[in-house]
């Protein structure tokens, strides 16, 4: 298959290339590792600073990219080797079995048949669906998928029979394909650090201590607790939350760098805490709190609220308490002394690993922290450089530009 | 955000050299620290109430000397590193504080110049080269030679009026300077603060500390280091005793050499099986730690100074009841090493073991203990 | 109406056969509407069904959000969906009731469908050229990536050379991985201006200032002055960078600015490190970062470069000046991102210093060296004094869009602030702006320069949308839009390139430029005889679409609406309309309405924003959220688009209440056309009145502000009202 442009990661970056360079008129191709479009930020809640819901502007973004004919998505699909040959890169794709074709509907039925469960993924497991499932409520394709680990196959077959369009298919194999493209832009975006890692933290090991990212998902009305922000011990509703900042970014023994969004996350997170529980207090961690640009009154507005209080000083050790609560531990810097505040909830602030750290594309080169550094392949939004996500569209539009620029000096005509 | 008001202000004057002399001990580190705290708070010494070694890392960044000088919190730490390993910015908040201490010592001790000479490698040899003097012109003097066979007996090579009277001398001087040096520092200490306890009262339950190992007993992570100082601290007192022990014998009870199953020889042996295990778990904690060390001179000539001494003391013993005359050689260079450890005792890290003490009486004098 | 056959396709699958009488649907659709109806159990895998099908096209089956790609029609061909599926029987449980909601909503899909017309493409000559104004680094790197891609540029710099704030520096911060080393800025700038000169896509013009722009998008009329000679060029499309200014220190009054020359800012100190500057016995340097920053007397925002910039110089320093020391006082460290790398490198220079302090106060003795900084935190328990012999204010950068052209959306709880296109503005006239020399001369009726945001950077949806400014076609870049390092200004006006090349593309195409509808092709013609001269609709157009001709008529700029209506929604006499969306068909769709017979069901309208309700309705139904039956969703392309008459003849022909579902506004507006939501709430208020002279309640009126996550409190703000409606019985009118 050819195309002009092969975009890598269809994430907010990856879907605002794809979408920009198809206006213009080439041959797009968007590759995707989910089984549906939005990357990170359809798992967000909201977004800073306006703290307006990231399905707005994802709506309009997929408006147009349902209304573009040159413009080819592939879901499920991973991109493994890109090499060069010639003026053109060949890119050696994996699609993984959906089971469900575009015969779908959307119409349900086959969930009410299955009687499988499984961990949801979207929601970092604090929940779980059918193993036929729509991965979230926002999809994009709007299609269900089947999780193949749960799905006990053929035997089954229940879904296969409630499902009146013929749509599934049980039998259904993964397959190698590839796509020769002029020009690469990879998008392929991040992942949260593991929490796990900062061993003093104590992620993983106290339930009450959750990150960023999966506060968002218990945020979302289409979260786990459907968007009631309660405690994942007892489901209660905190009346007290420490966030924790820099949880292992600006770090030698974890990220190095700073992502650069975490501070003004937690900001975003208070202040949707506030407005749903106005009475919780609220502590906020930090070391410098980065709230850069016009940011600064998003900062400003939280901090003339008496209730949030602002600590300079990193955790550096949180306890469990017997009744789940959480005991907070650092030094105020700022007057000099250690304190240790008891929560009942805690957010880690962690930061944003570029994807390529777990699993890098063959071919593509990345520096030390695992950005992709430029050597003819184009790069946006998060894979490229930590940035929010207006930083990250608007790299995605130099990408494209880059792209464009490729295929003019090449003679390829739109 | 800022702190309340200041009663009263200050100066500060930035010593550029500062930093570099830091660095030359083994703190080159610290300039990349961002004042995140993390040490502070997982130091389980640091109190609440201006924990350390946070306050500590700025004030040496900016080269406030003056401050850190006259800052006892800087010998709550023992050393063991959690802040260092936890440092997100590998600024090594442990060997900048040992950096400190060993600035304390070269500050207050007197004579000012070898003090300020002994914390230079350069002039190593130079230390070494006076026992070795000594050594000389004793020899020249009384004309005494290394005997050639029979049974070894070293008091034959350095009679012990000599070696007692030297002993005596050297000792005194040491103790002398040493105390001179920490009453200096406590002067300096109690100035800032006066101490809700009465300063003897905090010696005793300061002692009693040491013997306990109290404070040390904190540090919940590394605690090889704690048992290889117990092993080091009990072992040398045990030494000493043995060193005492022989001087008894001979003075007292008038023996008029050393055979094996003396008291002095039995203790002696407790001592270095004590000890020698100690300096190993020692040196090896150095030399694996996971926090790799800059150059720490000090720290490592006293480590080296004492290994030699107790390896020394133990290869003479068992040469001299070989009857191999090379007993006699051994016993020569145990005895500078002695020296060494004795007369330098006020410049060398040996010296932390009274500027601690002090330091400890001092903050138990004013209630400041770690926060557990 | 239009002439075109009806085809109405009606799908029973997805159980909308088991809920709904099809047959019966049928029926109405082929008797009352002669239309040919074709049924499906699976129309979306059907696409047989569709082939051949001309003409007026409805298609009744699941919500218009699904299935595009299966339901598109000829360009010959109108569609329009009826939402059986989503809108009808998973959001609702009696049979009956949703029986007669599917008869409604097929009534009002066919008659909307009848009365739309094929679009009609703008056919005008469209230049592809682009006009970049501002010679610094953000210009000069748009340019050439323009050029890059063969389009042609025109780059206007008012200066007479080219380099802007970059030529003034010694070195820029690292602009690439790993961020460590800085970059001589001579070298930088200078290697891109001789690429420039070099290509021959690039006309630059020096000591040239913009004498005014008028027209459109793909048709740009611009007026260059330059010192001997005046030039007309037509561009499609305008890249504003402009750069900054630095903040006039002279105003923090507790720095004491101007009254010790040992006192200088950032930028003075670039000049000294440029100019080989040896800083006579000068040895002790003091940087106070925010100065006049993050502070409501001066500047309230944070200018993200100063925290790295200042490192950067003081390491300049410290090369320099031997022996020297650096102290830097911040209140946070904001190195960001990967430029953490280069503050740890700054860090471990011996002879730089930081710390979280306030710089209290600054004073020395006339005629004696070096000055006192009192120091406030930073040291823990002892306040300090520190001596030093200069210091450095790091003040913050402001656009040189500043002060022109305030926008109130962003600020309307600051009084009143400068909303200038809401009186007539001539440019002959001579409009002065809040402070220095007018930029781009826009000959816009609403105003000669970019609507900015309340700390003047032109703005708008600046997280989705970065480069969307309101006025269409021209985008602003690097630090006229935002605080930036050189690193992000290259970014960005590679950005801004990539915008302004799809601009003039979609103009050549006559389409629509800018998010929400880009790429759709409908636009609207005014009737100049029914035109009153109001002024509304070229008042409220956010995006200043509208000019008016000599005789203060209307003058429609195809090319730079975005297609929202708010302009027809404002009209009092209904002049405007598009080819496919007009009250006219709004009208009919609430006239397709049944009113039941019973008094104790109520017929109530809510028109849902297509961008951000409807797929919130849509959301909730596929969670099989139930609300009431006795609404009728309209969806339209935005709340500012419904004109108050249509509300008020709603009323009056019986419907019994109306619920406007639109995005939020105020500060934080979410409005993708800025200030519809707003604009639809002011004129319901100003309806109420009439409401009232008709004896009617003013409660049949009510606007929510949702957004698209809130699917799960849609059913219950419906319910609401129509159970708040309920109260004051039917609609009086009913039958009259």
């Amino acid at each position: 298959m050819n195309t002009d442009v092969l975009v890598v990661g269809g994430g907010i970056a990856g879907i605002t290339a794809a979408v920009e360079a198809a206006e213009i008129g080439y041959n797009v191709t968007l590759v995707e590792k989910n089984f549906y479009l939005g990357g990170r930020v359809v798992q967000f809640y909201k977004y800073f600073p306006k703290l307006c819901p990231p399905q707005c502007g994802l709506e309009i973004l997929l408006r147009r990219a349902k209304n573009l004919r040159n413009l080819t998505i592939y879901t499920g699909a991973e991109v493994k080797n890109v090499s060069k040959g010639g003026s053109d890169y060949t890119a050696e794709i994996t699609l993984s079995p959906r089971f469900v074709n575009d015969r779908c509907t959307s119409c349900g039925k086959c969930v009410e048949a299955c009687d499988v469960s499984r961990e949801n993924d979207f929601n970092f497991g604090m929940d779980t669906t059918k193993a036929i499932y729509l991965p979230h409520q926002y999809a994009f394709p709007n299609r269900y998928v089947i999780d193949q680990r749960n799905c006990k196959g053929v035997e089954c077959s229940k879904c296969v029979e409630a499902c009146a369009y013929g749509a599934i298919d049980l039998t259904e194999k993964g397959k190698n394909i590839t796509i020769d493209a002029r020009a690469v832009i990879i998008s392929t975006g991040w992942k949260q650090y593991d929490a796990e890692k900062i061993h003093y933290l104590g992620f993983g090991k106290f339930k009450n201590v959750v990150t960023n990212l999966m506060m968002e998902r218990i945020a979302s009305p289409n979260g786990p607790f459907s968007g009631r922000i309660v405690r994942r011990s007892d489901g209660k509703e905190p009346k007290s939350v420490a966030f924790v900042q820099c949880a292992g970014s600006r770090d030698e023994n974890n990220l190095k760098y700073c992502s650069q969004v975490c501070c003004l996350a937690t900001i975003k997170q208070a202040n949707y805490l506030k407005t749903l529980y106005p009475e919780i207090k609220i502590q906020i961690f930090y070391i410098d709190l980065r709230a850069y640009g016009i940011y600064e009154h998003f900062l400003k507005r939280l901090e003339s609220d008496r209730s949030v209080e602002f600590i300079r000083g990193k955790v550096s050790k949180i306890d469990e308490l017997g009744n789940d609560n959480l005991l907070v531990q650092a030094e105020d810097t700022l007057s000099g002394t250690k304190v240790g505040r008891e929560v009942e909830f805690v957010v880690l602030a962690t930061g944003m690993e570029p994807s390529s750290v777990a699993s890098g594309i063959k071919g593509v080169s990345y520096d030390e922290n695992g950005f992709v550094s430029d050597d003819g392949l184009f790069s946006c939004g998060v894979a490229h450089k930590v940035g929010d996500v207006s930083q990250s569209n608007q790299d995605a539009e130099a990408a494209t530009l880059s792209a464009i620029q490729l295929l003019r000096n090449s003679g390829v005509r739109k | 955000m800022s702190t309340s008001n200041p009663v009263s202000r200050q100066r500060i004057e930035v010593d550029l050299n500062f930093v570099n002399e830091v660095t030359r001990r083994g703190g080159g580190d610290v300039k990349k620290c961002m004042q995140c705290s993390e040490c502070s708070v997982v130091c389980p010494l640091s109190p609440s109430e201006s924990p350390f070694p946070r306050k500590e890392m700025l004030w040496t960044q900016w080269g406030l000397k003056d401050k850190l000088m006259a800052d006892p919190d800087i010998w709550m730490c023992h050393n063991c590193e959690d802040c260092s390993k936890e440092c997100p910015r590998n600024a090594k908040p442990g060997s900048v504080l040992g950096a400190l201490r060993s600035m304390v010592i070269e500050t207050y001790s007197w004579p000012r110049a070898i003090s300020r000479a002994f914390s230079k490698k350069a002039f190593l040899a130079l230390f070494a080269l006076v026992p070795v003097v000594l050594m000389i012109v004793f020899f020249l003097a009384t004309g005494i030679r290394v005997p050639n066979g029979g049974p070894i007996y070293f008091s034959s090579l350095v009679p012990y009026n000599y070696l007692d009277t030297a002993g005596i001398i050297v000792g005194a001087y040491a103790i002398l300077a040493l105390l001179y040096g920490c009453f200096r520092y406590y002067r300096t200490l109690s100035k800032q603060k006066k101490g809700k306890m009465n300063a003897v009262i905090a010696a005793i339950l300061t002692l009693k500390d040491v013997i306990l190992h109290t404070w040390f007993s904190v540090c919940g992570s590394n605690r090889n280091r704690y048992y290889a100082h117990i092993l080091i601290f009990y072992g040398f007192c045990v030494l000493l005793l043995a060193t005492f022990t022989g001087a008894l014998e001979i003075h007292v009870f008038g023996f008029s050499h050393a055979l094996l199953g003396e008291p002095q020889n039995i203790i002696g042996n407790i001592g270095t099986v004590l000890i020698l295990p100690g300096l190993l778990i020692a040196i090896i904690n150095r030399t694996t730690s996971k926090v790799p060390k800059e150059d720490t001179y000090f720290d490592w000539f006293f480590l080296i100074l004492l290994l030699l001494i107790v390896c020394t003391g133990f290869v003479m013993e068992l040469l001299r009841l070989d009857g191999i005359s090379l007993a006699y050689w051994t016993y020569m260079i145990h005895l500078i090493l002695v020296f060494m450890l004795v007369a330098y005792f006020p410049y060398s890290k040996f010296a932390h073991l009274a500027y601690r003490f002090f330091a400890l009486t001092y903050l138990t004098s004013i209630g400041r203990r770690p926060a557990v | 109406m239009n002439e075109m056959k009806l085809n109405v396709l009606i799908c029973s699958g997805c159980d909308i056969g088991k809920k709904l009488d099809i047959e019966k649907l049928k029926g109405i659709a082929e008797r009352e509407f002669k239309g040919e109806v074709s049924i499906s159990s699976e129309l979306c895998n059907s696409p047989e069904l569709l082939r051949n099908v001309h003409g007026n096209v409805v298609i009744a089956a699941c919500s218009p959000r699904e299935k595009q790609a299966n339901f598109s029609v000829e360009n010959d061909s109108i569609l329009e969906r009826v939402n059986l599926r989503e809108g009808i029987i998973w959001s609702h449980q009696s049979n009956e009731a949703m029986q007669s909601m599917a008869e409604d909503y097929l009534r009002m899909g066919i008659n909307s469908v009848m009365r739309k017309s094929l679009a009609t493409l703008i056919d005008e000559e469209i230049s592809k050229d682009i006009l970049v104004i501002g010679g610094g680094i953000t210009g000069i790197t748009a340019a050439l990536e323009a050029a890059k891609a063969n389009y042609n540029v025109f780059l206007v710099e008012k200066e007479g050379k080219l380099g802007g704030k970059v030529a003034e520096y010694g070195r820029i911060l690292p602009v690439k991985s790993p961020y460590r080393d800085t970059v001589d800025a001579s070298s930088f700038i200078n290697e891109r201006i001789a690429r420039l000169k070099e290509d021959s896509r690039i006309k630059t013009f020096l000591s040239s200032s913009i004498g005014s722009i008028s027209g459109q998008p793909g048709m740009f009329d611009v007026q260059i002055k330059s010192p001997s000679s005046e030039a007309i060029i037509r561009v499609g499309s305008i890249i504003v960078a402009t750069g900054w200014k630095p903040y006039d220190a002279s105003k923090i009054k507790k720095y004491k600015y101007g009254l010790n020359p040992d006192i200088i800012t950032t930028l003075e100190l670039e000049k000294l490190l440029k100019d080989g500057n040896s800083f006579a016995n000068q040895k002790t340097f003091a940087f106070v970062l925010c100065a006049g920053q993050r502070d409501d007397q001066n500047l309230p925002y944070c200018s993200s470069v100063c925290c790295a910039a200042s490192l950067k110089e003081a390491l300049q320093i410290r090369e320099r000046v031997r022996d020297s020391k650096v102290f830097i006082f911040y209140k946070d460290m904001r190195a960001l991102g990967v430029y953490e790398e280069f503050y740890k490198k700054a860090q471990e220079d011996s002879g730089i210093f930081l710390a979280k302090a306030d710089v209290d106060e600054i004073s020395w003795n006339d005629g004696e060296p070096g000055m006192e900084l009192k120091l406030n935190g930073g040291f823990l328990d002892f306040g300090t004094d520190i001596r030093v012999d200069k210091v450095v204010l790091a003040t913050g950068m402001i656009s040189s869009e500043f002060g022109m052209y305030n926008v109130k959306e962003e600020h309307p709880e600051n009084g009143p602030l400068s909303y200038s296109h809401l009186n007539p503005y001539k440019l002959s006239d001579g409009a002065t702006a809040t402070s220095g020399e007018h930029i781009l001369n826009l000959r816009y009726r609403q105003g000669p320069e970019l609507p900015t945001l309340m700390d003047g950077f032109p703005d708008s949806h600046y997280v989705c949308f970065p480069y969307e400014s309101r006025r269409t076609g021209i985008f602003a870049a690097g630090t006229a839009r935002s605080p930036s390092n050189v690193a992000t200004c290259e970014i960005d006006a590679k950005g801004a390139a990539l915008k302004a090349i799809q601009t003039v593309e979609l103009a050549d195409r006559g389409l629509i430029i800018g998010p929400p509808k880009v790429g759709e092709e409908d636009h609207l013609t005014i009737s100049l005889q029914r035109c009153t001269q109001c002024r509304r609709c070229t008042e409220e157009c956010p995006f200043g679409a509208i000019d008016e001709d000599a005789k203060t008529f209307p003058l429609y700029n195809p090319l730079r609406c975005r297609d929202c209506g708010i302009c027809m929604g404002a009209c009092p006499v209904q002049a405007i309309s598009f080819k496919q969306y007009s009250v006219d068909i709004l009208h009919s769709m609430i006239k397709s309405i049944k009113i039941p017979e019973e008094d104790d069901k109520l017929r109530i309208v809510v028109f849902a924003c297509e961008n951000d309700a409807y797929p919130a309705l849509d959301i909730a139904s596929r969670e099989r959220m139930k609300y009431s039956e006795e609404v009728r969703i309209i969806p339209v392309r935005c709340l500012g688009s419904v004109n108050s008459v249509l509300v008020a003849d709603s009323l009056s022909e019986g419907i019994d209440g109306l619920l406007f579902l639109g995005c939020k506004y105020g500060s934080d507006y979410q409005c993708h056309f800025v200030r519809g939501s707003e604009l639809e709430s002011q004129r319901l208020k100003a309806l109420k009145e009439t409401l009232d002279n008709l004896a009617l309640e003013p409660e049949r009126l009510r606007i929510e502000q949702i957004e698209l996550s809130d699917w799960s409190k849609v059913g219950n703000i419906i319910d609401g009202f129509v159970e708040s409606v309920r109260k004051f019985g039917p609609n009086p009118f009913r039958g009259l």
